[in-house]
């Protein structure tokens, strides 16, 4: 008896399995089977968005969900157009993605030009600054139109036992630790080099160079020497006699800018050029 | 009599009374000159503007042929690709604007540094 109620009762499971089974099967059975097409722009607005373009292109990306509506639409109808629907359906996705992807680059674009600007402004104001924060010194004249060339690049001018005791400084600072010449410096040993070789008699020119007070004495004694050393091969190899340069490595002697700042310490890290000027050459 | 010359006509014209808007009609064309404007696509970008333009070409001829209603996808389509052609080209020039800025910033912050740089 309990084993025709449990076969009968199987039976039943059966028979209701199929029963739900059989609508489902039915439907599958009449829903047309999806082409290529809408089958790609599926895939394609799936991935557009769970991409950026939720965010940056929302117009289009909605677009885009509208067309495909409506070729989901056109494939049940069996529309003589769904094929196209499809395809601009996928298109537009692809639109939003590109959309959103150029917009995500114009903004890192324009993110990267402000870091620039800030770089630039920042490298620039610590230029200005170690130009200003050089102390005046005693004795120091201003000076006047120039008759003589290197009046014109002069940064200070003194007067001494010949005539005049002209000093180029401006321009001649250094990164830390380092003895290269910059472009800046070239420019202006340039302009240099050009007045002295206008100068008649050739005047005889002192050479020093600086460095802040950070690191070993020894250390800032050979590097000032280095800094001067290099002004000095730049001007001969532009024609200054070698014979007229002298060069002195003074260390972080007689600084001009303060050693407790940045801007401090790049002023004080520079070469002077003295131009021993006789009156007749002014 | 006329119904008979009617139904010939709407026959002649691919028996579709569809009408094509005309801006779907400018639209390609106007995207098409857009993208074309920005010049030196890179490969990727005149692939796409070249479908766009092939496709306005179909779109033409689909409305030539009568068949208003795919001409009209194939407008907003070949105006889609035409638009994607110009926002790829607008993503590769300013990824390649951007890798140059960022190293010029890399260089003049490197500057800073050495300027701020506490040794000799």
């Amino acid at each position: 008896m309990s084993a025709f109620v449990k076969h009968t009762e199987g039976v039943m499971r059966g028979i209701r399995a199929v029963a739900l089974t059989l609508p489902v099967l039915a439907a599958c059975g009449s829903a047309p089977k999806p082409s290529p097409q809408l089958e790609a722009a599926r895939q394609a607005y799936t991935q557009a968005a769970s991409g950026p373009a939720a965010r940056f292109a929302p117009a289009t990306l909605n677009n885009a969900h509208d067309t495909l509506l409506r070729a989901e639409q056109a494939n049940r109808n069996g529309d003589d157009a769904r094929r196209e629907f499809a395809d601009l359906a996928r298109s537009r996705a692809e639109l939003a993605d590109a959309q959103a992807r150029a917009a995500i680059a114009t903004h890192q674009r324009d993110a990267s030009a402000i870091t620039l600007a800030q770089a630039q402004a920042q490298r620039d104001a610590l230029l200005a600054a170690a130009a200003n924060s050089r102390r005046p010194q005693q004795g120091v004249t201003s000076t006047q139109p120039p008759p003589n060339p290197l009046l014109g690049l002069a940064d200070q001018t003194r007067q001494s036992a010949n005539g005049t005791e002209v000093v180029i400084a401006s321009g001649l600072q250094f990164p830390k630790n380092d003895s290269q010449l910059s472009p800046q410096a070239k420019r202006r040993l340039d302009q240099v080099a050009t007045a002295l070789q206008q100068t008649q008699p050739a005047p005889t020119v002192t050479i020093e160079g600086f460095t802040d007070a950070s690191g070993s004495s020894a250390r800032n004694q050979e590097l000032s020497q280095e800094r001067a050393a290099a002004v000095a091969g730049y001007l001969t190899q532009k024609g200054v006699p070698q014979d007229r340069v002298t060069v002195r490595g003074l260390g972080p002697s007689e600084p001009v800018g303060d050693n407790a700042t940045p801007a401090g310490r790049l002023g004080n890290r520079r070469v002077e050029i003295h131009v021993d000027l006789p009156a007749a050459n002014q | 009599m006329k119904w008979p010359v009617a139904l010939l006509v709407l026959a002649a014209c691919g028996g579709s009374s569809y009408r094509i808007p005309q801006s779907h009609v400018e639209a390609p064309r106007q995207s098409i000159a857009a993208a074309q404007q920005q010049g030196g696509l890179d490969p990727r970008s005149a692939d796409r503007l070249e479908l766009a333009k092939y496709e306005l070409m179909t779109a033409n001829r689909l409305a030539h042929e009568g068949d208003g209603r795919r001409a009209d996808l194939m407008y907003l389509r070949a105006d889609t690709d035409a638009r994607i052609a110009a926002a790829s080209a607008q993503g590769q020039k300013a990824s390649a604007e951007t890798a140059r800025i960022q190293s010029d910033a890399m260089r003049i912050q490197q500057q800073v540094r050495d300027l701020i740089g506490g040794g000799s």
